[in-house]
């Protein structure tokens, strides 16, 4: 059955905005390897040109079926920021296409030394590839479904910190923070030219999509993460003058702390995207310390997604919905992107349960 | 005397004080003390403290990074003075990151770890195809196979490599660890064992070799 895009995006927007949806919308991250398994295509093949981008995008998201539209090819400055990074700067030879698995950029290539961060080019959003061909799938998906567009996707900053500086990121916090400041900068400055290409070619998105990957105990002090990430999302957000939504999908995320400051900072922060903690007990604690931030997550998608079956799928999202959709606010969305390891048949059951026990009011006993 | 020499490392250690660590295995190695028991205790116990101290969310990864990138300076000054005996490997590992996936610093910090342990680490790098860990896996004859990945597509890809190995008659263990990966996937791709750090796999590495 086609999917009814207006109804999708209501749900959606409707949820976030704190009212109550139809039912509990389900949002799929897409990643490349469940995209080029749907479309049939290699990455490469699926982002030769921006309309067959669109056009396999809008297959995979309908054969998802979830509530959600986004391009197969993940449009947040990651590994593609860091192509864009390499291409740059001269050094093409450091990103690694793979057929079928998202591809990478060598870590600690492009920023090797010094004088590399010193002479680092930022590149320009509106030409350097692949961003043109993805800000005009972008376009041509939202003309052909009215969605996918309002999103933008920036990464401040510590993705690109460790794509481009690698683990000596990790040093220059001891050894020589000044440095990794001045990084932090130049990849400020590079998430603002990407955020006015998206503005000149897509059109003012909605809200951005922030990917905060340095709030995680398993990587830095809490303070740490604030010097070298949480100040440039603040200010980014005070730039833009736009709402956010939080993603961090590592295991050991300071959300309370990172929300906290950020409020504090008067960024206006949407929803949180999150796999972990693991434990909803830890969600309905977190629901009412936050009762007007979206919970998109519920699913891990390493945990019963990738090696759970089909029931073990629906008793998760049924817990979910139990224990955090009843007064809505909530985005059923497996965390982070699906890996090829997902089965369909799990993919599936996500999508069967939520329409099961998902439906406003909800009524689970 | 070399009970002060070694607490002297540990407190140079944990006080990520290159230069006057060098000088106290410097002076320790005047006086005699072999590398064994330097390593044994003189850096393994600070290695097991900021092991804790990172459990305890009191260390983080750059303390890690920066601990493993002394130990790697102190292995190689060490290494020109073992002689047949202090060089007796506590075990053979053989490790890397996955194909499709290039992050480093989780796996380096336990090779690292591994090596301040006193194990023959023979590392792989990243985005390593499961060929590679087959060759090796004959070359090397390991007691213990490491992969690691931080991505989430990289169990479907260790999946394909243990399966490789094992088909392919390779008796090693095989430990495996990463942000990507949990216990209950790590049971499912074939795996021994899974760490969910690298102090937690030194002692599975441990109980590997020893069985």
């Amino acid at each position: 059955m086609a999917r009814d895009y207006q109804a999708c995006h209501d749900r959606v927007a409707n949820t976030i905005l704190g009212g109550i949806p139809d039912r509990v919308p389900l949002y799929f991250l897409t990643s490349e390897d469940v995209s080029a398994r749907i479309a049939g295509l290699t990455i490469r093949e699926m982002m030769a040109t921006p309309e067959i981008l669109a056009e396999k995008s809008i297959l995979v998201n309908d054969y998802l079926g979830g509530d959600g539209m986004s391009l197969a090819a993940n449009p947040y400055c990651g590994p593609f920021e860091g192509l864009a990074f390499a291409r740059a700067n001269g050094k093409p030879e450091a990103f690694v296409w793979k057929d079928y698995t998202t591809p990478f950029i060598r870590e600690g290539v492009v920023c090797k030394t010094e004088e590399d961060i010193e002479n680092l080019v930022i590149p320009d959003h509106t030409k350097v590839e692949p961003w043109p061909t993805i800000f005009k799938a972008m376009s041509i998906v939202h003309e052909k479904t009215g969605m996918g567009a309002g999103n933008a996707a920036p990464s401040l900053t510590w993705s690109s910190v460790q794509m481009l500086r690698g683990s000596q990121a990790y040093l220059d916090v001891i050894q020589n923070p000044d440095l990794l400041l001045k990084l932090c900068e130049k990849i400020y400055e590079s998430q603002w030219d990407y955020y006015q290409a998206f503005c000149k070619l897509v059109g003012t998105p909605s809200h951005i999509f922030e990917a905060a990957y340095a709030f995680n105990q398993h990587m830095l002090s809490f303070d740490d993460a604030w010097k070298f990430e949480g100040q440039f999302i603040a200010r980014f957000a005070k730039a833009s003058g736009l709402p956010m939504i939080i993603h961090n999908c590592g295991f050991k995320p300071y959300h309370i702390e990172m929300i906290e400051k950020l409020q504090e900072e008067g960024v206006y922060i949407l929803a949180v995207n999150a796999s972990h903690p693991l434990d909803l007990d830890w969600w309905v604690k977190f629901r009412e310390k936050f009762p007007e931030i979206t919970i998109m997550g519920g699913l891990h998608v390493n945990a019963e997604m990738e090696s759970g079956t089909e029931k073990d799928v629906e008793n998760r999202v049924k817990e979910v919905i139990q224990k955090l959709g009843g007064d809505g606010r909530l985005i059923i969305t497996p965390t982070c992107c699906m890996p090829w390891r997902v089965p369909m048949s799990n993919i599936k059951a996500v999508r069967e349960a939520v329409e099961k026990y998902g439906t406003y009011p909800i009524n689970i006993t | 005397m070399s009970e002060t020499l070694f607490a002297a490392m540990s407190e140079q250690l944990l006080a990520f004080n290159e230069d006057d660590l060098l000088k106290v295995i410097d002076e320790a190695l005047t006086q005699g003390v072999i590398p064994a028991d330097i390593i044994a205790n003189g850096l393994s116990p600070a290695l097991e403290t900021i092991g804790t101290k990172f459990e305890a969310g009191e260390f983080f990864l750059p303390e890690l990074v920066f601990s493993g990138q002394i130990m790697k300076n102190v292995l190689d000054k060490i290494r020109p003075h073992m002689v047949s005996e202090d060089s007796k490997s506590s075990g053979r590992v053989i490790m890397g990151t996955v194909e499709g996936d290039i992050h480093h610093i989780g796996k380096n910090v336990f090779i690292s770890v591994l090596e301040g342990d006193g194990y023959e680490v023979h590392d792989l790098g990243e985005d390593t195809p499961p060929a590679i860990f087959l060759e090796k896996a004959k070359e090397l004859n390991p007691d213990v196979i490491g992969m690691s990945s931080l991505i989430s597509t990289g169990v479907s890809k260790m999946a394909e490599t243990i399966a490789l190995l094992k088909d392919n008659g390779i008796k090693s263990d095989i430990i495996i660890g990463g942000a990507a990966v949990t216990e209950t996937n790590a049971a499912l791709v074939g795996a021994d064992a899974y760490a969910f750090d690298a102090w937690q796999g030194l002692r599975i590495v441990r109980e590997m070799v020893a069985k």
